[in-house]
């Protein structure tokens, strides 16, 4: 099936609010660690549909606009002016990268979230080497360096380090992309960063620099005004800009916690598998059961939509429900 | 002993060891060819002992042991049971028309897994005991998958 529709027939896509891709992300990322957490935002992240090549630089020239009216270049923090100067749609991972799979090298290419605009000079210098932490500086200026890291051996690797501004938004994007689209087998310079697997998919080398751009430049106003417009062009949201914390639940120090689980990501989380006493209360819903269902708990029935763990107590409980088709049992653990 | 009784005895023995089939789990030597009625679930046999529900496939298993699953049965026309894994997202959907009285043969078996089709070379009740079905069935690439369902859920 061919990943590329028009642009005209993305822009009729009905403009979701920002918060329905945050709930479905709460809704079934939640209680979720590792392998499990990822690809179910594989699934769950994937964009609708995806922009025509020919239409790729009016839309990343609407994405990257300023209020001034200029167009943003995310690799040097320069300002743009395409109408007098020589630019060029620019890939955070390049297609290259993917060795075998024409689908993702095809996807990767049209995905807004993997694209940028920059000077024709600045890609022609980043070519397709990583982006990643200069140590010794051979090109660029006081904001974007090029050169090579120190990392890798005695003479370390080529690499482009963007400005300090968009760090951040790019960390983002390179996990958006590794999350949608993980390759099994990577080539070129992805096979320094990357690893031929689904899960982490970021080697620990990769990770160095990353999640540190990451947790330095947290997410902007707009950024997240970035993520509604490609969310109206190709239907899907960046989940590592409206739920940051998912990277530490993946590859940073919170890689044991399973997702959502401890409240922070909402106080209406679905049910999951395992509550603790003075946690969350059990919300009687999930994406996955019917919203009219009647609940039972330990085989009493419950009005409330809502219990409180410690009611029930530390160990196995049963809930079952019930709806007009459909009926059900699900077991959860209450712990300490 | 003779040579012609040593000859003979030499192929009774190794017919016999031809005739052993590996049964453990999910791999399978030696396949019937022909009708599912023919088709050897002796595999199954350590399931029947088994009451509580569960899916197993060889890769994916579901048990309410490590909580979290939502295990439910739907009867839109054809009768569907589903299992949840809510830590992990594996979802597994087993849907059919009928069950035959004379083979118990599954009617149109359909065994969907994360959301991909699987097809099925054989689907067969082989036990049912009040609310609970022992149900085998096995893939093109000879997997055998072991499901036990509760027919009416408990408590409702």
């Amino acid at each position: 099936m061919s990943l590329r529709y028009a642009l005209s027939t993305a822009l009729l896509l009905p403009c979701l609010s920002s918060n329905v891709q945050a709930d479905i992300i709460t809704d079934y990322a939640t209680g979720r660690t590792g392998p499990y957490l990822k690809s179910t935002l594989q699934e769950i992240c994937r964009p609708h549909s995806l922009c025509q090549h020919e239409h790729i630089n009016a839309a990343l020239c609407e994405i990257y606009r300023t209020e001034s009216g200029h167009i943003s270049d995310i690799m040097t923090g320069d300002v743009l002016q395409p109408s007098n100067q020589a630019t060029t749609v620019h890939r955070l991972i390049p297609a290259e990268w993917y060795a075998v799979d024409p689908e993702l090298r095809s996807a990767t290419d049209a995905d807004l979230f993997n694209l940028c605009l920059t000077t024709n000079e600045t890609a022609e210098i980043r070519s397709t080497y990583p982006l990643y932490d200069v140590e010794i500086q051979s090109d660029g200026d006081e904001t974007w360096k090029f050169g090579t890291t120190d990392y890798f051996g005695d003479n370390g690797f080529t690499c482009l380090e963007p400005t300090d501004e968009h760090k951040g938004e790019i960390a983002r994007s390179i996990f958006y992309v590794v999350t949608v689209y993980p390759a099994k087998l990577w080539t070129e310079w992805g096979e320094t960063l990357l690893l031929h697997n689904g899960y982490p998919t970021l080697s620990e080398f990769a990770l160095q620099s990353y999640l540190k751009w990451h947790r330095e430049y947290p997410v902007t106003e707009t950024e997240m005004r970035r993520n509604d417009a490609v969310e109206k062009l190709q239907g899907n949201r960046n989940p590592y800009i409206d739920h940051p914390d998912l990277a530490e639940h993946l590859w940073g120090n919170r890689m044991d916690e399973p997702f959502g689980g401890d409240g922070t990501a909402s106080d209406n989380l679905p049910l999951h598998s395992t509550y603790t006493l003075t946690g969350p209360d059990i919300n009687l819903k999930s994406p996955y059961i019917p919203s009219d269902a009647r609940w039972k708990v330990d085989g009493k029935s419950v009005t409330s939509g809502h219990i409180r763990p410690s009611d029930l107590g530390v160990g196995q409980h049963e809930l079952t429900y019930e709806s007009l088709n459909e009926s059900g049992k699900i077991i959860i653990t209450i712990t300490q | 002993m003779t040579r012609q009784a040593i000859i003979l005895t030499a192929i009774i023995i190794s017919l016999a060891a031809l005739s052993c089939k590996k049964d453990n789990f999910g791999t399978r030597e030696e396949w019937p060819v022909s009708g599912t009625g023919n088709i050897d679930t002796g595999w199954f046999k350590p399931y029947l002992s088994q009451s509580t529900p569960l899916y197993h496939d060889g890769d994916i298993e579901m048990t309410y042991s490590g909580g979290g699953i939502i295990h439910s049965l739907s009867t839109n026309g054809n009768i569907c049971h589903r299992f949840v894994d809510l830590s992990t997202g594996n979802e597994v959907t087993l849907s059919y028309a009928s069950i035959s009285d004379k083979s118990h043969d599954l009617g149109s078996p359909t065994l969907t897994v994360n959301g991909t089709a699987i097809t099925l070379r054989h689907a067969r009740l082989e036990k049912e005991n009040g609310d609970t079905r022992w149900i085998s069935a096995s893939t093109e690439d000879k997997r055998n998958i072991a499901i036990i369902v509760n027919h009416r859920l408990p408590n409702q």
